[in-house]
């Protein structure tokens, strides 16, 4: 959904922030993340924990990739017996958009642009603007 | 006197008995037997041995046994040295005293004594033929000894020898040197007041700013010892550190690392790649990309530069006004596209502009040539920048930057400072701020944010930048006298060690991290710290001696590794992005590098093979459908992209369709035949081109231009026919490509200038099924089947950057492609094949945004 006089531009991932323990065990799954390689990164991150002094994995998931995220901690769940709390969660992420301008002559100048030079798209100037997704998270203790 | 028996020890041979006895005793494990319980471990049942079991028992003995033959192998053979890490070690020739730490040097001599290796101390005594210095060398030595201490004598009265001592007056003779500085030294303590206040040094490191002012900056270094060898290829000042790690590579008139000596692989693609589980950071000094900074009273004129310049593009207000980095292509004054170009508007007025060193000048001196009111600043020797990405840069950096005094920008760097993906960051990051001398901090460590960083804290980088602070800050790092200011009391390593000692005596609950910054006396550096916003990684520009202290402290930091030339085209590669200039055919510096350098350097690998070793290209059989009769098994030249050859055969197709409405291959009733009057060849079926090309490349003149030009977008343009005579339009027109990035479907391996092909008509729907993938009875994806083979007619394009990409996990090839063979809006699939072979490969092909 795109909310009026906005063009979005590009979506920004969600902020993550430098710590050894969480990059190390934290899994984020995204929609295109095939099912069966994130079930291996688990259950690989899974043995390794203790190196990292870590208790659970964490995986994350938002947005479209929610019902992946599930499925997978059902699978560790259900399948492989063990013990998985779920949260959920809204998550900040910023959205790089464009302004459009009302007036609507101005829109068919830059529509005739467009056709003209469309590589301008980087060129553009755009802003930030915030807003929430849903989101879930996962703790797999081994 | 014990006659007899045994010798008293003493507490250091005590010591060592023990260690070596400790170190050969072999733990076992006792274990208890209960034969009523526990069967024999060995055995499953009498007859057969259960090795798993048996190995499990064994296991801690094993363990064991490997421990003691590590540990008696190291106790009997210590050495000065620690085994380190293998990405610590670096140290060649450890048996060469000269090149041990003086303080370790006695007892890795009495060591290497008792081990018998008085020959590698001899080695070193003595010259290598075993001769002794002859009178001449060795008035020779005296003389560079004398020179050396007179230099030293001058750098401790801060006497600027800048301008007298450069490269260019390298080959002046040692006697011209030092009777330069004999006066130098005598004139500065006979009479102080005589000698000019602006020949004086502000520090007694011999650190100074080294512009030029609207001419090419004399090359000159503060260290005279070393100017002789950077005759022709200068050094970063980072370079003693980079040339005991990496290889260096000499460029552009500069040496600059090429690769790690480490492999390094993996861990570039894992930290500098796109992905959340990075956790380091890896760093390059791009103090070989060269900054200039551009004023002008009057606005417009800047305006019309940067217009020329930058194609129009960063002329718009976003770049102008609003602080913007700018990253796009460099146009020289003729219109060519010379290679990539950054820039930042400091001002209306002034403009900072990074350009390669290949074409540096070459936008120097045009500017100059177009208006000589310009300020024209030649900051390559005064300006130096580290380039940083991964997760860890801006950790890292926080643990290595301090300001002096309280900074809006610094306290926003540092509340975003815990990101790690900072691609969230938005387009516009800019930070800049004074810093203090970063050799304060004893140990480099984080500045954590107060609270934890969210979206909000990203949301103020856009809207409340403190544009003052930061413009105020880039001033002055585009003045010379500020720059020359930041240098001001640079402390020596020996004047630093003092203070650190100093900080021993504070009380505790005091830190003792930090040397306290002294605000009448310590250098304030400006700082600019900058996102590329299409490169998507950092850029710390400042000061060019200042370079050193920042870099040494952030390689102290872990995980933040050193990376060189290769590590970055790598990057450019896994990014689908285009690196310069292997990836720029187009500019004259991706030209030679392609077609001379990498050419060559190909071209003798392979003659050096044993022809039965070596693969024949000329009898490579089946690559395509039809053979032609002047075509001898591989197209084009076989060690590098031959555009001349797809920019004959392209505009020769589209002369031939033009001029017949269809294409025939080859004429079966005759030979190729030659024009009566113009003694030119006619033009009638593709082996006549093909022919053409031949003729072309015999009576080769002119290496040096460029046969392909840019286009961003596929489009079509037809062949301007009316000119004359055909042949040689055809030979000398240019050929418009487009950059794409193929990323294959099944299998293989693209390797850099394989071929790129269109999929003909005929052949469109068994590919696609291919594309869609043709599966076995059993599922899995078939690979065997017979695939049609295109004609050399459907040659589009070469690879110029080719492998298994890591992140994808298959192969992926960026090249070029003919811009009218590409489809406007439908998926565009095309066929590779790598040189030497007749296997294609599907791959689909996406534009790449230049």
């Amino acid at each position: 959904m795109q909310e009026k006089g906005y063009r979005l531009i590009r979506k920004c991932p969600s902020i993550k922030t430098m710590a050894h323990k969480e990059i190390k065990t934290t899994i984020y799954v995204k929609s295109i993340t095939p099912y069966v390689s994130a079930l291996k990164r688990i259950t690989k991150c899974l043995e390794t924990l203790d190196k990292h002094g870590a208790t659970y994995v964490k995986v994350l998931g938002m947005g479209k990739a929610i019902e992946k995220t599930l499925s997978l901690g059902c699978h560790f769940q259900e399948n492989k017996n063990r013990k998985v709390d779920i949260f959920t969660k809204s998550i900040p992420v910023l959205d790089e958009v464009e302004v459009e301008d009302e007036d609507e002559a101005k829109d068919k100048d830059k529509d005739e642009n467009k056709d003209g030079n469309e590589e301008q798209d980087s060129d553009r100037e755009t802003i930030m603007k915030k807003r929430t997704v849903p989101g879930i998270e996962l703790h797999i203790y081994p | 006197m014990s006659s007899g028996g045994n010798k008293q020890l003493n507490k250091n041979q005590l010591f060592k008995r023990d260690k070596i006895r400790n170190a050969r005793f072999i733990r076992a494990q006792t274990l208890k037997y209960d034969n009523a319980k526990t069967p024999d471990l060995s055995k499953e049942n009498a007859a057969t041995l259960n090795v798993h079991n048996f190995i499990d028992s064994r296991s801690y003995d094993i363990e064991q046994l490997f421990i003691s033959m590590k540990n008696s192998k190291s106790s009997n053979s210590t050495r000065v040295f620690q085994s380190l890490p293998r990405k610590l070690r670096r140290r060649t020739a450890s048996h060469n005293i000269k090149r041990i730490p003086k303080r370790m040097r006695n007892r890795a001599k009495r060591e290497m004594n008792k081990n018998n290796l008085q020959s590698d101390i001899n080695t070193v005594t003595t010259k290598k033929n075993g001769k002794k210095l002859n009178s001449k060398e060795l008035y020779k030595a005296k003389m560079s000894l004398k020179l050396l201490r007179l230099f030293t004598k001058s750098k401790q009265l801060k006497l600027s020898i800048s301008d007298s001592l450069t490269v260019s007056t390298s080959h002046k003779s040692i006697r011209q040197k030092i009777a330069f500085l004999h006066k130098l030294i005598k004139d500065y303590t006979k009479d102080k007041s005589l000698t000019d206040i602006n020949n004086l040094l502000n520090n007694i490191n011999g650190s100074f700013d080294n512009t030029g002012i609207n001419q090419l900056s004399k090359i000159s270094h503060n260290r005279i010892k070393y100017l002789k060898r950077q005759n022709n290829f200068n050094w970063l000042s980072s370079h003693i550190w980079n040339a005991k790690r990496s290889h260096m590579i000499k460029r552009w008139g500069f040496q600059i690392p090429y690769a790690p000596t480490q492999k390094c692989y993996r861990l570039t693609h894992r930290l500098g790649g796109n992905t959340a589980a990075s956790d380091g950071a890896l760093c390059m000094d791009s103090s070989y990309i060269g900054t200039m900074i551009l004023s002008h009273t009057d606005n417009t004129k800047v305006n019309e530069v940067i217009k020329i310049i930058s194609n129009s593009k960063a002329i718009q207000s976003k770049y102008k006004n609003k602080l913007y980095w700018f990253e796009g292509l460099c146009y020289n004054f003729n219109g060519d596209v010379l290679g990539p170009l950054d820039l930042l508007w400091i001002s209306e007025n002034t403009v900072m502009i990074r350009l390669h060193p290949s074409f540096f000048e070459t936008i120097f001196n045009s500017i100059l040539d177009y208006d000589n009111e310009f300020n024209l600043q030649d900051c390559r020797f005064s300006l130096s920048s580290i380039l940083i990405r991964g997760a860890k840069t801006l950790t890292a950096l926080s643990s290595i930057i301090r300001t002096p005094n309280p900074s809006e920008s610094f306290n926003q760097f540092i509340n975003i400072s815990s990101i790690s993906d900072y691609s969230s960051l938005p387009k516009r990051s800019i930070f800049a701020f004074n810093s203090i001398d970063p050799r304060y901090l004893s140990t480099p460590s984080p500045i954590k944010p107060k609270k934890k960083t969210t979206s909000d804290d990203i949301l103020k980088l856009q809207n409340n930048l403190p544009a003052d602070e930061i413009t105020n800050i880039l001033n002055k790092l585009s003045d010379p006298k500020e720059r020359n200011l930041s240098y001001r009391n640079q402390n020596s390593l020996k004047q630093l060690a003092q203070r650190r000692r100093q900080l021993l005596l504070k009380k505790p609950g005091e830190t003792k991290n930090q040397i306290s910054f002294n605000e009448g006396k310590d250098p304030k550096i400006p700082l600019l710290l900058v996102k590329r916003p299409k490169s998507n990684d950092w850029l710390l520009i400042l000061p060019w001696h200042w370079l050193l202290p920042f870099w040494y402290q952030l390689n102290r930091i872990s995980r933040v590794y050193h990376i060189g030339l290769r590590q970055l085209q790598q990057l450019n590669y896994e990014n689908q992005q285009l690196y310069f200039p292997d990836d720029f055919p187009f500019t004259k510096a991706g030209h030679l590098e392609n077609s001379i350098f990498k050419r060559d350097s190909n071209s003798k690998k392979w003659e050096r093979k044993p022809i039965g070793k070596r693969l024949n290209y000329t009898k490579v059989k089946n690559i395509h459908a039809m053979d032609l009769p002047s075509v001898k098994g591989e197209i084009g030249d076989y060690f590098s992209c031959d555009w001349e050859f797809l920019r004959i055969l392209r505009n020769g197709i589209n002369y031939l369709l033009q001029k017949e409405g269809k294409l025939t291959m080859v004429s079966s009733s005759r030979t190729s035949s030659f024009d009566e009057k113009t003694s030119l060849r006619n033009l009638n079926v593709l082996n006549d081109i093909i022919e053409l090309y031949k003729d072309s490349q015999a009576k080769k003149e002119n290496n040096e231009l460029v046969p392909v030009i840019l286009s961003s977008k596929p489009e079509k343009y037809p062949l301007d026919l009316n000119k004359a005579p055909i042949q040689l339009s055809i030979i000398e027109t240019p050929l418009k490509v487009t950059p794409i990035s193929c990323t294959f479907l099944e299998k293989g391996h693209p390797a850099d200038y394989a071929r790129i092909y269109h999929i003909p008509k005929e052949h469109y729907k068994h590919w696609l099924q291919v594309a869609n993938g043709i599966y076995r009875s059993d599922g899995k994806r078939d690979h065997e089947i017979e695939h049609p083979k295109p004609d050399i007619n459907h040659l589009i394009g070469f690879v110029t950057s080719g492998t298994y990409h890591q992140g994808q996990g298959r192969g992926v090839a960026n090249g070029f492609v003919d811009s009218s063979s590409l489809e406007t809006s439908k998926q565009n699939y095309v066929l590779i094949r790598n040189v030497g072979t007749n296997v294609y490969r599907i791959a689909k092909a996406s534009l790449i945004d230049i």
